[in-house]
């Protein structure tokens, strides 16, 4: 071997929380990993907001836990705040986020990478990616180093001719103070991949000592212990403050007054920026008629008094920055740490990856992260997971891991990254998913953790911890459905006490807990004293399920049943090297967006943009004819129900 | 009836809220002097903690504020021909909260050898609390892409009829003060070589101080070229040092000795078979490091506390990874062809990273790019080292007076600039901080006047 070349399995460029948690999956799947990264002091960054979690990114954390990732117990290390969102409405929306330490966040990612077998950590700039035949061969490093490996994950961030504007002024950087990298994206071109322009933004970060926390509200966190991991033992912690302000109509005037200076309007920010997380001068733009926006001032760790302005997203002059900032009550005195920013950088339009996060011009070549055109760090983390299993599947040439849409947040986000594409960083929500019901929060380990085990990503012993919640779950269930409630005068008192109906007869625990006035602690109430004590002893996650279970028993029937009768079709393979061309039926539109996107299965094809229910029933029609052929098994067309 | 005061008070955003007892306050801020630091490296910030605490209104001002007092060249401080009193004065020199942050990062050798083992990233997050923690000083991000003077005439408010020094951020933002410090360390010029080639920059992944050094020679500035080496880093215990002998507790005294620190459980699990010597005999060194009390300083490196100001005293259960962490030790020797070859210092207890020393005897351990032979020496087929050793060449400014104020020809009058750190030519950490120190006791005495 040439001196200055070194062999790998998988090797992944980006050190943040896509990066981080798709090397953690390689390499403890076993292949020998490097993880290459420009300045090994800064990993799993918070360059943003110094929280994780959050209504559909929280339940994207729990996933990638449940298969075995590092954000949600690196979140159960460093958090200084945590609650429990939306108590208040269903279980579908409901999702944990937590305020965290970033240093102690990025410490502890740094001290679990450290002590990783088969990982190598490398300081480097990886210049330039090699590939011949159409698959990837090796990266060089702009010192002239060459890793030679079996498959490649790119999470490059922000960093492909990343560019901060503040206002008229612009200059390279990946984040403030780093410098970007200047040659990978170019080499990139080079092997057939396509790069466009996105656009993100932060807001200014203030000294907390000069805030007036009097004419703010306080948010405190959940005074119950809380954990993401399913795996952590939630423990009672300390835990900071938060505070809630308002934008006023003075705030707005000093924007509208200085607007000709926003980057958005000037031009100098050419990329799209995000809808869903938007900046305070677009807010503006897009809501005039809105009179006050809120402001989260939240901590950014312990070791520091600066705070972080959710809501005051901003990249104008710092001049009106600081105007911004003391508009707002609460915020008259404060003063600028660090000023906010817009960063402009290069995306890869992510229809060009198949569902494996692989791209579909160079094989072993996988992308993840703010990279594929994402927000948020939940999100990379969850790319990053997926994009480090299928680079070690790929480099032991084994079947590729790929999440449907009715197994996890996961699998949406994948789905609608490479079937639509975005045309704006993409953030995930609860209403993205169809079967939001399913994919809680709360299940995610139920949902997922088997397969983070077949992976070997989850231990015996953690997977032991999750069978065991299962089966008390099921076992007092089968207890709700067997314990009768008798109606009796006293029962039925109760019952209107809560304010719903008397009964009309005895009926079981699980049909009375149906009922959303009644609580779990109310049934037992209700119970005789044997069922009380029978109950009793179910500990609170379980508790939690059955609640869940019972209640929602019907909505959760239907969903499954309806993802039992998608799926066929769903899962329908389709030949990557199908010719849709001369297919009969298929309008033109079909046929060259089918083309182009080349969907692995008939349910990608039907979410294609473009493509039509009558296309679907025309491919339907040639893939069960062509795998008759094939297979020459004798299976009848109308088994399949058609999706959507 | 209204007063200026009140008219002073709604004239200015800032204000808009503040009673007139703050504006007096504010306004009696406003006499003091201000000054401008440069750089937040590990002479701008003992620099500006002194300042601070001399009453001097202090911005410190750095791109990456995340990365304040991290020693980018290594994670050491050794004394010269001074030994430990030479370390011992220039902590003392030191206020004590900074003091404090540097020796809760530190251990010693076991050999007792004068030098400070850091945990970089400790000293950093320490020190950037401690800097947090004194009056009058603040951080502020930003890029310094120019620095002028303004003359009294150009200014409209001007308390003293004196000069001031603005400094320009690649932000757009223009920041005033009476004085300005540059502790922008190598960024002048500076570019790093690698086996490779070359990078700009005097750190990696940042920017040189193109603006700022071009402003500076404009004035008159001098400057001369200065280089450095920096050591590689290899992947660490964890990661298996192949060719790396482990040190034989009999070799002792001779090979300097080095304190690793790693999560304890960790380390067990990935110390396995013939590593596990190597634990015990880093347990048995820990127990004689404690012991070490460096004359009784400040804090000391007994333990790691928390006991600044900011940390909620029980939040249980101590999630701030030093606590949870214990210091163990292991010492590490190599020999290459009969040569002794320094061994390494851990980079600090979140990684597993070690900083190969390129001092000591017999060193080996080349690290510029004009020697093939030393490069890569302790990479190996298997391992690629975490960090390549590279070379800095830098410019530092050598017109300098011994107080460390850039000597100008054309301007000898107020407001002066001063440079501290490696950017005036200091060596060393060591030399850094006190250079750090005496430029900020220089600054003070020109505006002992004004000082409460």
């Amino acid at each position: 071997m040439k001196y200055g070349e070194w062999e790998y399995d998988v090797v992944v460029v980006g050190g943040g929380h896509a990066g981080c948690e798709a090397a953690l999956a390689a390499a403890r799947m076993g292949c020998r990993t490097a993880m290459v990264t420009l300045h090994l002091d800064n990993i799993a960054l918070m360059p943003c907001n110094p929280a994780i979690g959050g209504v559909g990114k929280g339940q994207l954390t729990r996933e990638v836990d449940a298969l075995g990732g590092e954000q949600g117990r690196n979140t159960d290390r460093a958090f200084v705040q945590i609650k429990m969102l939306n108590t208040s409405k269903g279980p579908a929306v409901r999702a944990l986020r937590a305020q965290t330490d970033k240093r102690l966040y990025e410490d502890w990612m740094k001290v679990v990478l450290s002590r990783t077998p088969n990982l190598d950590l490398i300081q480097g700039e990886a210049a330039s990616v090699n590939v011949s035949r159409e698959t990837f061969r090796n990266v060089v490093l702009a010192d002239g180093r060459r890793l030679r490996a079996r498959a490649l994950v790119l999470a490059t961030g922000t960093f492909l001719r990343g560019k901060i504007v503040i206002g008229d002024r612009s200059f390279a950087a990946g984040r403030v103070g780093e410098l970007p990298a200047q040659c990978l994206p170019q080499s990139l071109i080079d092997i057939g991949l396509v790069l466009e322009r996105f656009q993100s933004a932060t807001p200014p970060r203030i000294d907390g000592r000069t805030i007036d926390r009097e004419r703010m509200t306080r948010q405190e966190g959940d005074p119950c212990p809380l954990a993401f991991s399913h795996w952590t033992r939630p423990v009672p912690r300390r835990q900071m403050l938060c505070y809630l302000t308002h934008t006023t109509p003075a705030t707005h005037d000093v924007v509208a007054r200085h607007l000709h200076l926003s980057p958005l309007k000037s031009g100098t920010v050419s990329g799209k920026g995000p809808r869903y997380c938007p900046s305070i001068d677009r807010k503006l733009i897009n809501f005039p008629e809105k009179e006050r926006h809120p402001v989260f001032v939240e901590p950014e760790g312990v070791t520091t008094h600066e705070m972080y302005l959710q809501g005051l997203t901003t990249s104008l002059p710092v001049f009106v920055q600081e105007m911004i900032v003391r508009a707002t009550p609460g915020l008259e005195n404060a003063r600028l740490v660090r000023p906010g920013s817009a960063v402009e950088y290069d995306y890869l339009p992510p229809q060009q990856l198949t569902v494996t996060l692989q791209s579909k011009a160079v094989r072993g070549l996988f992308c993840a992260g703010q990279l594929n055109g994402t927000s948020g760090y939940e999100e990379a983390a969850a790319q990053g997971i997926i994009a480090g299993i299928n680079a070690a599947l790929h480099a032991r040439d084994e079947a590729p891991f790929v999440l449907g849409r009715d197994q996890a947040y996961i699998g949406v986000l994948i789905d609608d990254l490479v079937t639509k594409g975005v045309d704006e960083p993409y953030r995930m929500f609860t209403s993205r998913a169809e079967y939001r019901l399913l994919l809680r929060h709360d299940n995610a380990a139920e949902r997922l953790a088997h397969l983070g085990h077949g992976l070997g990503l989850i231990s015996d012993e953690q997977m032991s911890i999750v069978e065991e919640k299962q089966l008390r779950t099921k076992e007092f269930m089968d207890l709700l459905e067997s314990v009768q409630i008798r109606s009796s005068e006293v029962t039925d008192r109760y019952l209107e006490a809560m304010g719903t109906t008397p009964l009309e007869e005895s009926q079981t625990a699980a049909k009375v807990l149906r009922r959303p006035q009644v609580s779990f602690e109310d049934l037992l109430d209700l119970m005789s004293s044997e069922d009380r004590d029978r109950m009793a002893c179910a500990p609170a996650e379980v508790v939690e399920q059955l609640a869940i279970q019972a209640r929602y028993e019907g909505y959760i029937r239907r969903q499954t049943a309806e993802i039992k009768r998608h799926r066929a079709t769903e899962m329908l393979p389709i030949p990557q090297d199908l010719d849709y061309w001369p297919l009969e039926g298929l309008t033109y539109e079909a046929k060259d967006k089918l083309c182009k996107l080349r969907p692995a299965t008939l349910g990608q094809s039907s979410r294609v943009p473009g493509v039509s229910p009558a296309d679907i029933s025309v491919l339907l029609v040639y893939l069960h004819r062509s795998h008759k052929l094939r297979e020459n098994v004798d299976s009848d067309a109308s088994a399949y129900v058609l999706g959507g | 009836m209204r007063s200026s005061a009140d008219f002073v008070l709604e004239s200015r955003s800032k204000l808009v809220h503040v009673t007139k007892a703050d504006l007096l306050v504010e306004l009696a801020a406003r006499k003091r002097p201000a000054v401008i630091v440069v750089g937040a490296g590990v002479s701008g910030c003992a620099c500006a903690a002194v300042l601070a605490e001399k009453g001097i209104r202090t911005t410190v001002l750095n791109s990456a504020l995340d990365r304040v007092n991290l020693p980018e060249y290594g994670p050491y401080l050794t004394a010269g021909a001074g030994g430990w009193s030479e370390i011992e004065e220039t902590m003392d020199a030191l206020p004590s909260t900074l003091c404090q942050a540097w020796l809760q990062a530190a251990a010693v050798p076991e050999d007792g050898s004068p030098m400070l083992i850091i945990d970089r990233r400790a000293v950093s997050i320490e020190a950037k609390r401690a800097l947090e923690g004194i009056q009058g000083l603040e951080f502020r991000q930003g890029l310094v892409g120019d620095v002028r003077t303004i003359s009294a005439q150009a200014l409209e408010r001007n308390h003293h009829h004196e000069n001031r020094i603005a400094v320009e951020t690649v932000f757009g933002e223009v920041l005033e003060a009476d004085a300005v410090v540059l502790a922008v360390g190598l960024a002048f010029g500076g570019h790093m070589t690698t086996r490779a080639g070359l990078t700009t920059g005097g750190r990696q992944g940042e920017a040189s101080a193109d603006g700022l050094r071009a402003a500076l020679v404009d004035m008159g500035a001098q400057l001369r070229e200065t280089k450095l080496e920096v050591g590689a880093r290899l992947p660490g215990l964890g990661a298996g040092v192949p060719n790396m002998t482990r040190w034989d507790a009999s070799g002792s005294k001779a090979i300097r000795t080095i304190a690793v620190r790693t999560l304890l459980g960790n380390c067990e699990q990935s110390n396995e078979g013939n590593e596990e010597s190597t634990l015990e005999i880093a347990r048995s060194v820990l127990d004689r490091v404690l012991d070490v009390d460096l004359a009784g300083k400040s804090g000391g490196i007994r333990k790691w506390n928390n006991s600044g100001n900011l940390w909620p005293e029980d939040y249980p259960p101590a999630p701030h990874f030093l606590d949870q962490l214990r210091l163990d030790l292991a010492v590490i020797n190599r020999t290459s062809e009969g040569t002794t070859v320094m061994a390494a210092c851990p980079d600090g207890l979140a990684t597993a990273e070690l900083y190969v020393s390129s001092e000591g005897p017999g060193m080996a351990r080349a690290t510029s790019a004009n020697s093939d032979e030393g490069c890569g020496l302790f990479e190996t087929d298997e391992t690629p080292d975490s960090r390549l050793g590279y070379t800095v060449q830098a410019e530092v400014v050598s017109s300098l007076d011994l107080g460390g104020r850039l000597m100008l020809e054309v301007m000898t009058e107020r407001p002066a600039i001063w440079v501290s750190g490696r950017a005036a030519g200091a060596g060393d950490y060591l030399s850094s901080l006190r250079s750090g120190v005496r430029v900020a006791e220089d600054v003070a005495k020109l505006f002992a006047e004004r000082l409460p």
